[in-house]
């Protein structure tokens, strides 16, 4: 009894990778992209050949050369060595925050979905409440209490995202629970919390994943926005936001100080949505 | 037949591309349906027989290939484009399909469905269609049609709907009327109800009709031929009444002794094992690893429909001297005789009591 | 359950959800004590400064006393001064109202257009070329920003090819749709990357649905068959999203408006963000929640007049 509901767990935590199988190499480059950005944040300070401070206003705004690969910018910065000091920025900002919002929302969808009665109750109305309120101006808000740093971004980031992912738990979590109650009455339940969550997880994981994919490709797009409107992470961090925000003013000289960062992010996303992608099964024939 | 039939199917084919090579669902099908009168269309599910009734509409997937011929008075069907094939269909040949429920577009209204078939074929200005439309919902005995026009297909009930499904059909008077399992949806107490209905309308409009089903009492009732498929090709064909006395194909005469009889002392014998995998069909006859008349040469036969009377064709190796006594194969041998299927994905539900059965049973 | 109690009964949650937000707003505001200060006055505020201003703003007395205050100023329609304008807030933000209103309906406009023609090309050549371009199209719009999306955009067509001004808002119909063109195209760019994957997907499903085949069976083809029988049955959750995201708008498209410098509610949020205008910011946070709440029972009651399957709950 318990060897067969455990073989099921197996074969569904085999299923996740199942729909992967379907379009492998949609996984494949979107890791892959995944993988580059992280090393690239971890030893960027290794692989630039400039301090992404240093200014050397003489060689302001220079074309791309030998010396600087991608130019300089404004205040003669190099713009590959900001381009990849940003990924330390940007990257681990988002990846904390969403993973933040996962641990709390899945903790919160969990328990609530679990023991039902007034604490589903609560939070199902919180969980309105905050779909009510519009993210960005609470996001602001947030930040207005809490300063402009990382760690508020990071706070005022996972506050505004728990909410998706303690409603797919609560939701997936409701639609087990009420097939293992099935079971779990037949089969006379045993420790039936252990039972529930040898099986709810490897059920949850994937769609989990999934939304966490799609959260990261919002939070960097986020942390990016808030950077060119000033709101978030300042000048002179090399955040790409900013620099975006920055380079605007010489679109029409140096378009690369502005295209640039804006390409990574695009990249980022796109290896994101691919992972994303595939463990839901959307990608490959349809 | 000293007239032309209405509808010549010859060797209609129907395949789609698999991961092994063409997969056949529809194995050079041949038949022919003489004007108003009722050719029943048999066989178990996988048989091919709703492939069949689709193909003749032109209405399968794109992945899929027809070939072969199917003439509706002389004119060509297979492969003509899909503008030429909408405006036959409905007007000559129309379609009643099996789950009314589904059929109906769940957000519009049943009268404007219903008007929207003859305003097309027949080109009638919106009061005359819906005049049209209130004495066809007469006609098929749903006595308050003006109400049952405004409302919705998840108001009705299921016998109402296939009432309905049976009027949008005969609406513009076609020549031919596919029904594909009409009653199999249905309560049995409205089941009878149904099929003296179809058969009174079809006759009043004068309409043929292809009948398919899998239940023989209900061809014995209606039809005056039949066509009996297994696995996608022709088992036997011929008139009803000799066919049905006088089986000449091993899956025939094993389907008709499935039918509980009142007159048989016996017991009804299921036939043992399941119909073949598409993907993975038995040599030569595809129905002899569960056949009761099976002789040695079975596996190596070619498929032939061999003439045996007026009107009578059969591809059984008996077919010209009449089925032997009856030997059951035994269970184990039917149950070999399935191919394991092909490594599919196993769908996505939490589902967690049924992936059990289907992994005991796996080879 | 009828409409009318329906709609009663998600207005009356719609108020509780209301309050809860204006109580959540006023307990971030007692979290910040100095910062109205400092923004009347700049950085070099002294302690005295500071108490002699709360205590002409009333910060000095006791929370409860303070939340009286606020509750009632909010129930006659008082948001508080702005401390930028000079103006009572609510004033402010109604002068910006109308240009968040045309931005968001011009861009949800667009984004529906573009979306269907997409969807619909992709949904009939299934598997084939156009089917896999369009495809890609959320895989990379869905990681695009809003900002460089419409940087890029202000590069090439108002910069490089001139065709459209770069930023700034003209007065006047003709004026608004010439100027707005941009930010709502910007807008729509990205969510028709988020929309046209659900709405391909749903016409696949219409598609291969049994009515559609006993409507083919009847005889209805192309243009016909797609307007009456697929695109009504497949466009319904989309419609919901689209509801969705023009209430998302109604809050102010902060980055846009401020790519383009358009003087709509989401640039009041960010000047009242830095000049710590706490009255501009509640109000704007308290605006955008009754807009959602509102445009949320107007789609629940829209999508049970179009699918008449739904019942309302």
């Amino acid at each position: 009894m318990s060897a067969a509901t455990t073989s099921l767990a197996l074969r569904r935590r085999a299923r996740i990778f199942a729909r992967a199988r379907r379009s492998p190499w949609a996984l494949r480059i979107g890791v892959t992209i995944v993988v580059v950005y992280a090393l690239v944040a971890a030893f960027a300070p290794l692989l630039a050949p400039y301090d992404p401070l240093a200014q050397d206003v003489i060689h302001s705004l220079a074309p791309p050369s030998g010396q600087h690969l991608l130019g300089t910018d404004d205040l003669g910065r190099d713009v590959l060595s900001r381009l990849l000091y940003g990924a330390r920025i940007d990257l681990p900002l988002a990846a904390i925050s969403t993973g933040l919002s996962l641990l709390a929302g899945t903790l919160l969808g969990l328990v609530a979905a679990y023991f039902r009665g007034w604490v589903d109750l609560v939070l199902s109305r919180l969980i309105d409440m905050m779909m009510a309120i519009p993210a960005y101006p609470l996001l602001v808000l947030l930040l207005f209490m809490l300063g402009q740093n990382m760690w508020s971004i990071i706070i005022a980031f996972a506050v505004t995202g728990w909410v998706s992912y303690a409603r797919l738990t609560r939701g997936q979590v409701l639609v087990v629970r009420e097939q293992e109650y099935v079971t779990a009455a037949k089969l006379g339940a045993l420790g039936s919390l252990r039972v529930m969550l040898k099986h709810i997880l490897p059920n949850v994981t994937n769609q989990v994943i999934v939304l966490w994919a799609s959260d990261m490709i919002m939070a960097i797009s986020s942390i990016a926005a808030l950077g060119y409107l000033g709101l978030g992470i300042q000048a002179p961090t090399p955040e790409w936001g900013v620099m975006i925000a920055d380079g605007q003013q010489f679109l029409l000289t140096n378009w690369m100080l502005a295209a640039a960062p804006g390409v990574l992010i695009i990249v980022l996303g796109v290896g994101l949505a691919l992972i994303s992608d595939s463990l839901a099964g959307r990608s490959g024939r349809q | 037949m000293t007239t032309d039939p209405l509808l010549a199917v010859d060797g209609l084919t129907v395949q789609y591309p698999g991961p092994d090579g063409d997969v056949t669902l529809v194995d050079h099908v041949t038949f022919d349906l003489a004007k108003g009168s009722a050719l029943g269309l048999v066989g178990e599910s996988g048989s091919g027989k709703t492939m069949t009734l689709r193909a003749i509409l032109g209405l399968l997937p794109p992945r899929m290939s027809v070939s072969g011929s199917v003439r509706l008075d002389g004119y060509e069907l297979v492969g003509r484009p899909e503008r030429a094939l909408g405006r036959l269909r409905g007007r000559r040949i129309a379609l009643v399909p099996q789950d009314p429920m589904a059929a109906l577009n769940p957000i519009r209204h049943i009268g404007s469905q219903l008007a929207e078939g003859c305003r097309l074929h027949l080109h009638l200005s919106k009061s005359d269609a819906k005049a049209r439309v209130l004495e066809y919902l007469h006609r098929v005995g749903l006595p308050e049609a003006e109400q049952v026009m405004h409302r919705y297909p998840h108001q009705l009930s299921g016998g109402m709907r296939q009432r309905v499904m049976i009027a949008m059909a005969l609406l513009a008077e076609p020549d031919i009327v596919l029904c594909d399992e009409p009653t199999t949806a249905l309560d049995v107490t409205i089941q009878a109800q149904i099929l003296r209905l179809l058969q009174s309308v079809c006759a009043d409009v004068g309409a043929a009709l292809i009948f398919v089903s899998h239940d023989l009492a209900v061809i014995r009732q209606i039809c005056q031929d039949v066509v009996v498929m297994y696995a996608g090709r022709i088992a036997e064909t011929g008139p009803v009444s000799s066919v049905f006395a006088d089986p000449r194909h091993g899956y025939t005469a094993s389907l008709l002794r499935s039918l509980p009889d009142v007159d048989v002392p016996e017991a009804p014998r299921a036939i043992p094992g399941e119909p073949p995998d598409p993907r993975h069909p038995p040599s030569g006859c595809r129905f002899h690893p569960r056949c009761a008349y099976r002789v040695d040469a079975c596996p190596d036969l070619k498929f032939e429909l061999a003439v045996i009377g007026p009107g009578r064709r059969s591809a059984c190796i008996h077919a010209v001297t009449g089925l032997p006594e009856p030997d059951e194969p035994t269970g184990a041998e039917a149950f070999a005789a399935e191919e394991p299927a092909g490594p599919d994905l196993p769908p996505d539900p939490p589902d967690v009591l049924g992936p059990l059965a289907p992994e005991a049973m796996h080879r | 359950m009828t409409r009318l109690t329906f709609v009663l009964r998600r207005l009356g949650q719609a108020v509780i959800t209301l309050w809860a937000v204006t109580l959540l707003t006023f307990v971030m505001f007692t979290a910040l004590p100095g910062s109205v200060a400092f923004g009347l006055l700049g950085v070099r505020t002294t302690t005295g400064d500071i108490s002699r201003i709360n205590h002409q703003l009333g910060l000095d007395q006791p929370l409860w006393k303070q939340y009286r205050h606020y509750m009632g100023d909010m129930l006659h329609g008082n948001f508080g001064t702005s401390v930028t304008y000079g103006r009572p807030a609510i004033d402010v933000i109604i002068t910006a109202l109308p240009t968040t209103v045309f931005l968001a309906v011009y861009a949800v406009l667009l984004t529906a257009v573009v979306t269907v023609v997409l969807a619909v090309v992709a949904a009939l050549r299934r598997d084939k070329l156009p089917d896999h371009i369009i495809r890609s199209v959320p895989v990379v719009g869905l990681g695009m920003p809003a900002f460089w999306v419409g940087t890029m955009l202000l590069f090439l067509l108002a910069y490089k090819l001139p065709i459209f001004p770069a930023g700034g808002l003209r007065p006047g119909f003709g004026g608004h749709v010439e100027t707005l063109f941009l930010p709502a195209a910007t807008l729509a760019i990205l969510y028709t990357a988020v929309m046209v994957r659900s709405l391909r997907a749903s016409l696949l499903e219409v598609l291969d649905s049994e009515y559609v085949l006993s409507a083919r069976a009847k005889g209805l083809v192309g243009r016909r068959l797609i307007l009456r029988h697929v695109l009504p049955n497949a466009i319904l959750p989309t419609v919901t999203l689209l509801g969705l995201i023009f209430a998302g708008l109604l809050g102010g498209a902060l980055i846009v408006e401020s790519v383009f410098a358009l003087p709509g509610l989401g640039s009041l949020l960010i000047t009242g963000f830095q000049r710590h205008d706490f009255a501009l910011v509640q109000s704007v946070v308290v605006l955008s929640a009754v807009a959602i709440l509102v445009v949320n029972i107007v789609i629940d009651v829209l999508y049970s007049v179009l699918d008449p399957r739904v019942g309302l709950k």
